[in-house]
C-alpha cells in the first residue's frame, strides 16, 4: 500500500471548497467502486434473461426496460469517473445501436479485476500497457473467429436470423415476430445499394392496445390524425406537399386595404373568393387528388377544397413531412398552386382507418403480392416503411420501440460489416482463452495485466448464466465452457439459457450469431473507458457554483 | 460485494436524492400495490357490483362502476400500480368493456405466483408460463366461441340485443335492460356498417324526467342555439326542408381586420353604410335563392339575417357547435360552405321532417328521417346530474361491445363460464407438462377463476360453493355452465339464459393482463431519481381509496 507522507497542515492551495482527492486510496481505488456499482446496477439486465428495471426520471415519467442505454441515460450518473463508462456506453450507441450493456459491463469487470492488481503494488501504468496489449491482441484473434456473415442479396429470412439474438436480448419471448417485423420493413426501404441504408427510414408507430402480434408493417407512414376535409379515402392519387399555410397569402408587412369607395368594398370579398377558387382549380387540374399541408388550412381554403374533391392532411411536424416526401416521392413546395409534374408525388393508397380505438390516417404503397397491385402502375417504390406496434401498456410500446430501434441499427452494422460471430459467450470466451495463452508467454509485469484481462471477458459468459440459471450457475457454466472450447470446433460453444442440458450449446447450430463489428467496438471502448479511469491519479472538484439552479431543457428524446 | 479494502465513505454514485431498491421485497411490494388496487376495484364487478362515489378536489361528485373511469379518477401514482390503470385504458379503447375484469385478473395473476416468488422461484420461468398459458386460453376462446350467422338480420339483431344487455348488466342501467338495449342495438345499426365510427352517435343529457323518457333520435339532435329577437316568429317544424349548413357570420361587420375606408364627401359616406349593408344582403338573398328552409351556421347568425328570415318562414340557428353540424352533414346530406356565393342544390342536404321540440326543460332542433342518416343522437333523461352521466358511460361500453359484434360475429357465454371453461382446459394440459411450469400454469388457471368468483361474492352468494358446483358442471364437458345470479341455484348455462360477450373482450382481456402481469414481474430494481422540480404535489388522493393503493408502497431494501 502507497506510504501517505502527513501534508502540512494550513497550506491552502485552492480556494475555499474545493475537493481534492489524490493517491491510490483516496482516488483510484474508489473511482473504481463507484464504476463497479454501475456495472452491477446494470449486469442484471443483461442478456435475454436480463430483469427489466423500473426507472423514474426527474421529470416523473416512467420507464420500464432492460435496455443499458434508457437506464443509464435516466438515473443521471454524478459520480465523474462513472460517468467516463456512460460515456463510452453512449460512444457505442451512437457507433453500433447495440451492446450498450456490453461495455458498461465490461469496463467494469476489468476495473474490478484491476483492483486486486493495485492493491498488490502494481503502477498503474503498468496495468493500463497490459490492457492495452491485451486489446490489441483480442481484437487480431477476433477477425479470425467469425464463422458466416451476411449472405447477399439480403432476405428477409437471412435478415431476420441476423436481427434475432439481438432482439432477444431486449424482449425475449417475442424475438421471431419482432425480428420479421424489422426485417420485413428493413426490407422494404433498402436502397438498391444497401451501403446507403438509412435507419431514419423505418419509423415506428405506437397504438395502445391489443397485444403484439397484432402489429403489422406499413410501407409508407401513418399519422395519428384524420384528414381535415370530407374526403377520407383515395386511391392512385397524385400527392402535392405544401409546406405553407393553405390560405389567403398574408402579408408580413403590416400593411391596411385602402377603400376609396363604396364599390370597392362590395367587391373585396368576391375577389377574395375568386382568387382562391381559381388557385385550387389550377392544382385540382393537375390531377392532384391528395394535398399534405404543412402548416394551418383556412376556412374557405378548405370549402373549395370540399369541393373538389381533394383529401388533406395536416403534418405539423417537419421531419414527419420530409419523409413523408421520401415516401411518395414528391417535392415540398413553399408556395401555394399547381405542381409540376416533378414535383407532384404519388400514392397507391390513402385511407383512414381504425386501429384499436385510434383512427389513423395511412399513406401507402402497395408492392408485389398486394391484392390490388398493378405492374404496370408506376407505383413509387416507398422510402420509409412504418412498424405499427401493439402493445398493453405505454411502458410496454416504449420498450418494444427500444428493441425495434436496436434491430434496425444491427442491420445497418450488419451492412457496414456483414461479418458474424458466434454469440451467448462464445466469442467473448475464446478470446479469453487465446489471450491469456497470449499472456502466459510474456514477460514483464504486464503479463498479469493482460491475464486479468482476459478473466474480465469472461463475465459476459458468467452473466449471462447468472441472470438465466441463477446466481451459482455461472462459475459453472464458465467452467463448462472452458472444457468445450479445448476440443475440436470448441470455439463455438456459448451459454444455453435455457438451460434444456448443461447450460452450454453450440452458437452456431443455434443460430446465435452476433456482428463482428458490435464486439469489435464493444472491447475498444471498455477498454479505453478502464484504462482512462485507472490513468487518473486525483481529482479536483470545484465547489458547485451558487446561484439559481438552471431550468433544465427537457427535449424530446425522439427529436432529431 | 467483497472489496479487499478497509471500509471506505460511501461513493456517490447517483444524484442525490435518488432512491433505489432492488430484489424480491421490491418485487413483493409492486405486487402489493396491484393486489390493493384490484382491492378497490374488485367490489363493482359482476351483476351485483356496488358503485363508488369519487370527489374530486373541485369537490364534485361522481357515482360509477366503470373499472377504467375509477382508476382514472383515483389519479394513482405508485409506479407499478400505474401499469394497471395503463391496460384498463387499453381495453377502454380497444373493446370498451372488461376494464374491471382486465384489472382483477392482472392483479389475480400476480397474487397467485406471489407464493413463488417468495420461494424463489426465477420470474423468467413463470412470465414464460404466463405467456404459454395464455396462448393457450386464446386458442381456446378461439374453439369454442359461437360465430353468429349474419344472414339472418332478425338473428342477427337478437344477438346484440343479448350482448348489450349483458354489457349493462353490471351497471346502474340495469333495471332497465331491455329498453335500453334496444335503443344502443339502434344507434349502432345507423351506423355505417363499414366504418362504425361511434363518435357519429351524438349523446345528449337532459336532466329531469326519469330514464325511460330516454330517446333515440334517428338523425341528429342539438340543443337550441342562442337566438336573437325574431326566432320566435320563424316556423319551428318543417317537411322536407332543404338543409343549409354554413361557416359564415350572417352579422354586420367589417369584411377584412386591417381594411381602411377613406371618404372625401359626407354623401360618400352614407354610400359606404349602404354598401356594408348591401353585402350582408347579398349573402342572404344568395341564401334565399338556394330554396333552403333551415340555415344553420357554426357562427353567429345576427340580429337583422334572423328577422330578414323570419320574414320569408327560413329557419336558422347560429353558433351550433362545430361536431353537432358535423354530424347534420353526416344525416342529411350536403356539405359545409364557407362562403354564400355558388351555392348549388347538391351542397345542401334534406331530411323526412325538421322541428323543434320541448324535451324536459330545454328546446331541442330535431332532424329525423334523415336520408342519408349514417348517425343517430341519443338524448338521455334522468334524475340527477351523475347519474346521468354513469348513464352516459354505461352506454358507451354498451355501445363499444355491440360495435365489436357487429365486426365479428364471435360470441361466448359470459357471467365466468369462459373463465372457467378455460381454466379447466388449461388446468388440464397442465397435467401433462413436467417442471416448475406445469405450477405456474395452474396459477394461472386458477387465478382466471376469480372472476366468476367475484362475482358471486359481490351477489352475496357462496363462492366456494357454486365454485364447486360449477367445477363440477366443466369438468363434464357442459363448457357453458356460469354463476347465476338470480336464480336459487346459482348456476346456469349462460348461452341459454342469453348471458352472451363477444370474444374479442375477453381474448383481448387475457392478453393485456397476461402483458401486464409479466411487465411487473420482469422488474427487478425500482430507480427513482428527485423530480427535477417540486412542482405542486397534485391533488389530494381521494380518503380511504388511494390511500390503500399507496400503503403498499414500502420500497423494499434500499441498496447499500
Amino acid at each position: 500500500m502507497s506510504l501517505k507522507v502527513p501534508k502540512a497542515q494550513n497550506i491552502q492551495l485552492f480556494k475555499d471548497g474545493y475537493k481534492h482527492l489524490s493517491g491510490l486510496e483516496d482516488a483510484v481505488l474508489r473511482n473504481i467502486q463507484a464504476v463497479a456499482e454501475l456495472s452491477d446496477l446494470v449486469r442484471t439486465s443483461f442478456g435475454p434473461n436480463g430483469r427489466n428495471k423500473l426507472v423514474i426520471n426527474h421529470l416523473g415519467r416512467l420507464f420500464v426496460t432492460s435496455d443499458a442505454a434508457t437506464i443509464i441515460r435516466e438515473i443521471e450518473v454524478v459520480h465523474p469517473a462513472a460517468k467516463l463508462l456512460v460515456m463510452a456506453s453512449q460512444a457505442q450507441e451512437a457507433e453500433m445501436g447495440d451492446a450498450t450493456n456490453s461495455v458498461l459491463i465490461l469496463a467494469g469487470e476489468m476495473l474490478k479485476k484491476a483492483e486486486n492488481l493495485l492493491i498488490m503494488g502494481l503502477h498503474p501504468s503498468e496495468i493500463i500497457k497490459g490492457y492495452e496489449l491485451a486489446s490489441v491482441k483480442a481484437l487480431s484473434e477476433l477477425e479470425s473467429l467469425s464463422t458466416s456473415s451476411l449472405p447477399s442479396p439480403l432476405t428477409k429470412a437471412s435478415l431476420a436470423a441476423a436481427l434475432k439474438p439481438a432482439i432477444a436480448s431486449k424482449q425475449y419471448g417475442y424475438e421471431d415476430q419482432l425480428a420479421g417485423l424489422v426485417a420485413e420493413a428493413s426490407l422494404a426501404v433498402m436502397p438498391s445499394n444497401p451501403k446507403n441504408f438509412n435507419v431514419d427510414n423505418v419509423r415506428v408507430v405506437k397504438i395502445m392496445g391489443g397485444n403484439l402480434s397484432g402489429s403489422t408493417v406499413v410501407r409508407g407512414m401513418v399519422f395519428g390524425r384524420e384528414p381535415e376535409g370530407i374526403v377520407k379515402k383515395v386511391k392512385k392519387a397524385k400527392v402535392a406537399v405544401f409546406t405553407t399555410a393553405l390560405d389567403i397569402a398574408q402579408t408580413e408587412t403590416k400593411g391596411t386595404v385602402l377603400l376609396k369607395n363604396a364599390e370597392e368594398m362590395l367587391n373585396f370579398t368576391r375577389g377574395e373568393e375568386k382568387q382562391l377558387e381559381k388557385m385550387f382549380q389550377e392544382i385540382a387540374d393537375s390531377g392532384v387528388k391528395v394535398i399534405v399541408a404543412g402548416s394551418a388550412v383556412g376556412e374557405l381554403a378548405m370549402h373549395y377544397l370540399n369541393r373538389l374533391g381533394i383529401a388533406v392532411l395536416k403534418v405539423l411536424s417537419k421531419f414527419d413531412l420530409r419523409r413523408l416526401c421520401r415516401v411518395v416521392n414528391a417535392t415540398p413546395l413553399a408556395r401555394v398552386g399547381a405542381p409540376t409534374a416533378e414535383e407532384a408525388g404519388f400514392v397507391d393508397v390513402f385511407e383512414t382507418i381504425e386501429i384499436g380505438g385510434d383512427r389513423v390516417t395511412v399513406l401507402r404503397q402497395l408492392v408485389e403480392g398486394d391484392a390490388e397491385y398493378d405492374a404496370a402502375g408506376g407505383s413509387e417504390k416507398t422510402r420509409t416503411a412504418t412498424i405499427v406496434l401493439r402493445g398493453a401498456t405505454q411502458n410496454r410500446l416504449d420498450d418494444l420501440e427500444r428493441a425495434v430501434d436496436d434491430g434496425v441499427n444491427v442491420i445497418k452494422a450488419l451492412i457496414k460489416d456483414p461479418r458474424l460471430v458466434p454469440g451467448a459467450g462464445a466469442t467473448e470466451l475464446e478470446l479469453a482463452k487465446r489471450v491469456e495463452a497470449y499472456g502466459n508467454g510474456l514477460k514483464g509485469l504486464s503479463q498479469h495485466a493482460v491475464k486479468r484481462w482476459a478473466q474480465a471477458l469472461e463475465v459476459v459468459p458468467r452473466t449471462l448464466a447468472e441472470n438465466a440459471l441463477g446466481g451459482a450457475e455461472g462459475n459453472e457454466v464458465v467452467s463448462r465452457l472452458y472444457a468445450k472450447h479445448e476440443g475440436p470446433e470448441g470455439a463455438v460453444w456459448g451459454v444455453d439459457v435455457e438451460a434444456e442440458k448443461d447450460g452450454t450449446l453450440s452458437a452456431t447450430e443455434h443460430q446465435i450469431l452476433d456482428s463482428l463489428a458490435a464486439k469489435q467496438w464493444a472491447i475498444k471502448l471498455a477498454t479505453e473507458a478502464a484504462t482512462s479511469v485507472l490513468s487518473v491519479d486525483a481529482i479536483i472538484m470545484s465547489r458547485p457554483a451558487g446561484g439559481p439552479k438552471i431550468p433544465q431543457q427537457a427535449g424530446n428524446w425522439d427529436e432529431d | 460485494m467483497q472489496r479487499g479494502l478497509p471500509m471506505q465513505p460511501t461513493v456517490v454514485l447517483l444524484k442525490e436524492g435518488t432512491d433505489t431498491s432492488q430484489g424480491k421485497p421490491q418485487l413483493l411490494s409492486n405486487i402489493s400495490a396491484c393486489l390493493a388496487i384490484a382491492e378497490t376495484l374488485a367490489s363493482t364487478l359482476g351483476p351485483r357490483g356496488m358503485d363508488k362515489l369519487i370527489v374530486n378536489e373541485r369537490g364534485e361528485a361522481q357515482i360509477t362502476n366503470d373499472g377504467a373511469t375509477i382508476l382514472k379518477l383515483l389519479d394513482i401514482v405508485h409506479p407499478a400500480a400505474r401499469t394497471l390503470v395503463d391496460i384498463a385504458r387499453a381495453q377502454d379503447a380497444e373493446v370498451g368493456d372488461g376494464t374491471t375484469s382486465v384489472v382483477l385478473l392482472a392483479a389475480r395473476l400476480l397474487k397467485e405466483v406471489r407464493n413463488y416468488i417468495e420461494e424463489g422461484v426465477s420470474p423468467h420461468i413463470i412470465m414464460k408460463g404466463f405467456r404459454k398459458a395464455s396462448e393457450l386460453a386464446i386458442e381456446h376462446i378461439k374453439s369454442v366461441q359461437i360465430t353468429v350467422d349474419k344472414s339472418d338480420p332478425e338473428q342477427f339483431r337478437s344477438l346484440l340485443l343479448k350482448c348489450a344487455s349483458t354489457s349493462m348488466s353490471s351497471k346502474l342501467i340495469h333495471s332497465e335492460k331491455p329498453f335500453f338495449s334496444n335503443m344502443v342495438v339502434e344507434a349502432v345499426q345507423c351506423l355505417d356498417e363499414e366504418d362504425l365510427n361511434e363518435n357519429l352517435i351524438g349523446v345528449k343529457k337532459v336532466p329531469g324526467g326519469g330514464m325511460q323518457d330516454s330517446l333515440l333520435v334517428r338523425g341528429v339532435a342539438f340543443k337550441k342555439t342562442f337566438t336573437y329577437a325574431g326566432a320566435e316568429q320563424q316556423p319551428k317544424s318543417f317537411r322536407n326542408p332543404l338543409i343549409l349548413s354554413l361557416n359564415v357570420e350572417l352579422e354586420l361587420k367589417a369584411e377584412k381586420d386591417n381594411a381602411e375606408v377613406r371618404v372625401e364627401h359626407v354623401s360618400d359616406y352614407q354610400a359606404i353604410v349602404d354598401a356594408e349593408w348591401e353585402i350582408i344582403y347579398r349573402k342572404l338573398e344568395a341564401i334565399e335563392k338556394t330554396g333552403a328552409k333551415v340555415v344553420l351556421s357554426k357562427l353567429p347568425i345576427g340580429d337583422l339575417a334572423t328577422q330578414w328570415f323570419a320574414d320569408r318562414d327560413i329557419f336558422c340557428a347560429g353558433r351550433v357547435p362545430a361536431d353537432d353540424l358535423q354530424r347534420v352533414v353526416q344525416a342529411v346530406g350536403g356539405s359545409i360552405q364557407s362562403t354564400c356565393s355558388d351555392i348549388k342544390r347538391e351542397h345542401l342536404g334534406t331530411c323526412g321532417f325538421f322541428e323543434e321540440k320541448q324535451i324536459g326543460g330545454e328546446r331541442y332542433n330535431l332532424f329525423t328521417e334523415c336520408t342519408k342518416a349514417k348517425t343517430c343522437t341519443l338524448v338521455l333523461r334522468g334524475g340527477a346530474e351523475q347519474f346521468i352521466e354513469e348513464v352516459e358511460r354505461s352506454l358507451h361500453d354498451a355501445i363499444m361491445v355491440v360495435k365489436r359484434a357487429v365486426k365479428n360475429g364471435d360470441i361466448v357465454a359470459g357471467g365466468g363460464a369462459i373463465e372457467l371453461d378455460i381454466a379447466s382446459r388449461i388446468r388440464q394440459h397442465a397435467l401433462s407438462i413436467p417442471g416448475k411450469l406445469q405450477m405456474v400454469m395452474i396459477a394461472f388457471a386458477k387465478a382466471l377463476e376469480v372472476i366468476p368468483r367475484q362475482i358471486c361474492d359481490n351477489a352475496g352468494l357462496d363462492s366456494t360453493d357454486i365454485m364447486n358446483k360449477l367445477r363440477v358442471k366443466h369438468a363434464n364437458g357442459e363448457k357453458w355452465y356460469g354463476v347465476d345470479v338470480d336464480g336459487p341455484e346459482g348456476i346456469r348455462n349462460n348461452l341459454d339464459a342469453f348471458v352472451w360477450e363477444p370474444s374479442l373482450v375477453k381474448v383481448n382481456a387475457i392478453n393485456s393482463a397476461t402483458e401486464a402481469a409479466c411487465l411487473i414481474l420482469s422488474v427487478d430494481e425500482t430507480v427513482r431519481a428527485p423530480q427535477s422540480e417540486a412542482q405542486n404535489p397534485g391533488p389530494r388522493a381521494p380518503p380511504g381509496t388511494a390511500q390503500r393503493a399507496l400503503r403498499g408502497r414500502g420500497r423494499g431494501m434500499p441498496r447499500r
